[in-house]
């Protein structure tokens, strides 16, 4: 591998970071409705969406951890397990989200 | 696109000289003195510089020296499984030999040895032998369409394929999609299963929609896990499908084995089986859009129609096997001496049709020319003796016939001239005012 290929790619995977902090964020106000029992479909739909998003690209900019925690998340929603358990799976990929390096 | 230069002499015949018009690379020869002198003919007829290995210098070194990208092993040399290791360690080796059993094959392939021409050497087996081990390469990379509405995904896919020696074309939008193949026509479509507005299952049945795309592989790149999901983007028109999370490393390496494996079958598609030269259909196909181009540009283009000389009686004296060495030999000869932009097809049986891009008749006529000069020296063996082959061409130009018929068929009255008048000659249409006949 060539050292612009690898730069590029560091350049991205800085991207996917900062992206990852702000569906972390968005993810935050959705795992509260869901704790709280009051959320409706449309926040299921937000949740499976950015789950799909992080599993996917995590996995490429070999954040291997964060891709298994959203790809959980995303079957859990798939699997209709409940409001608590989605919850929880959502807790687990923010967490992991915030030990990703700045 | 480099023009042909009529302002130098020809080339005159004789061994280590290429035509001069080929872009083929240079071969090191080893073989005794008296097969040397023929096989390095041989290669020079079919467009290849050589390199003779000689006993008196550190053969090794000089080859190095020279830049060769492949090496030809005649066993006519001593020990010539040794000089194949030695080589083989810096380039492909063909060798050439007798020794055709499963036990000299083993010795040979344990050697380094690439492939084997078994003599009585075909010259058409050569020249396809050597195409393969050295090109020629494509002029440009592969091409890869990439549907993702995901931007950062996109863009890491495409500079893994970039790095990989891929063109990346990037569509976040699919509704884009369809826009972009038709200005760029991608080698291949690596896409997104998931997408908004239109999924990727969506965009393949669109694709396929078109008898364009047909042939067009389509990858999917999804983390969709669900089979009956995945089989259901193949029944629509996937190739393959690639699970996510994938290594960008991987899914290049992934991505190039399916755009080659898809143009070694367009490219057998459209070839003529015996001579690798493109077929009547797709020859006719390229005159039309040369022609069409010529239309808009003003450029000029030269169509030359070759037709081998008593093809028959080769085929009646010598059997066909023989005749299909001629005709294969005579593709080699013809690539050998022309430029990779040019257009070279099998035009019927023993006819083969040249369409010179940015080419006078003049300038068309000396390429022919030298092409002529050359084929005529090669010597075919046969069962039981030696012999040669000559052909006839006509040629015309453009700017006097702008029409696919006209140009054909002035070629075609200029190559029966040619035949009138004797054979083993070219003959120039009447218009551009020239008698090089």
């Amino acid at each position: 591998l060539n050292s612009s290929f690898e730069g590029q790619l560091a350049v991205l995977r800085q991207k996917f970071r900062d992206r990852a902090r702000v569906q972390s964020r968005v993810l935050e106000g959705l795992a509260i409705e869901l704790e709280q029992g009051s959320a409706e479909l449309r926040c299921y739909a937000e949740v499976q969406l950015i789950a799909h998003s992080l599993s996917g690209a995590a996995g490429v900019f070999g954040l291997s951890e964060v891709s298994s925690c959203a790809s959980e998340l995303e079957d859990f929603i798939t699997d209709r397990v409940g409001s608590a358990k989605v919850a929880a799976a959502g807790r687990r990929l923010i967490a992991r989200i915030s030990q990703l390096e700045p | 696109v480099r023009n042909y230069d009529l302002s130098s002499p020809p080339t005159l015949p004789g061994p280590a000289q290429s035509i001069g018009h080929g872009d083929r690379p240079t071969i090191g020869v080893f073989a005794a003195d008296v097969s040397l002198v023929a096989l390095t003919e041989t290669l020079s007829a079919i467009g290849y510089q050589t390199v003779p290995h000689r006993r008196d210098a550190a053969s090794q070194l000089h080859i190095v020296a020279s830049n060769v990208s492949a090496v030809v092993i005649d066993d006519s040399i001593d020990e010539p499984l040794k000089w194949a290791e030695k080589m083989s360690a810096h380039w492909p080796v063909l060798l050439i030999t007798c020794a055709v059993s499963t036990a000299d094959r083993l010795a040979a392939a344990r050697s380094g040895v690439d492939a084997i021409v078994v003599k009585p050497l075909d010259v058409g087996e050569l020249g396809e032998w050597l195409n393969d081990l050295v090109g020629p390469h494509r002029e440009t990379p592969l091409s890869v369409l990439i549907v993702d509405d995901d931007d950062i995904l996109a863009h890491a896919y495409g500079i893994a394929l970039e790095n990989a020696g891929m063109r990346a074309i990037i569509v976040t939008d699919p509704l884009d999609a369809l826009q972009q193949m038709t200005a760029t026509y991608p080698d291949l479509i690596l896409m997104d299963v998931q997408m908004p507005g239109m999924n990727g299952i969506e965009l393949a049945r669109i694709v396929r929609q078109s008898r364009r795309y047909l042939a067009l592989p389509i990858v999917f790149l999804s983390a969709e896990q669900e089979p009956s999901r995945q089989l259901e983007a193949r029944k629509w028109g996937g190739d393959d499908f690639i699970s996510k999370p994938v290594d960008p490393v991987r899914l290049a390496a992934l991505v190039k084995m399916r755009a080659d494996r898809a143009i070694a079958l367009r490219s057998m598609m459209h070839r003529d089986s015996l001579t690798g030269l493109l077929n009547h259909g797709r020859f006719i196909e390229r005159l039309y859009q040369e022609l069409e181009r010529c239309r808009r540009t003003g450029a000029e283009v030269s169509l030359v129609l070759l037709d081998l000389d008593r093809f028959k009686n080769i085929n009646d004296t010598f059997g066909h096997v023989c005749g299909d060495q001629v005709l294969r030999a005579l593709a080699q000869t013809l690539s050998g001496g022309l430029r990779k932009t040019d257009v070279l097809g099998r035009y019927g049986g023993e006819e083969f049709g040249v369409l010179l891009l940015d080419t006078s008749p003049k300038a068309a006529y000396a390429v022919a020319e030298k092409i002529r000069q050359r084929f005529s020296e090669i010597e075919f063996n046969a069962k039981w003796r030696k012999f040669s082959a000559t052909f006839s061409a006509g040629v015309s130009g453009s700017l006097a016939h702008a029409t696919p018929e006209t140009l054909i068929s002035s070629a075609d009255e200029q190559m029966y001239l040619a035949k009138a008048a004797g054979r083993n000659r070219i003959v120039v249409q009447r218009d551009d005012k020239l008698s090089f006949d």
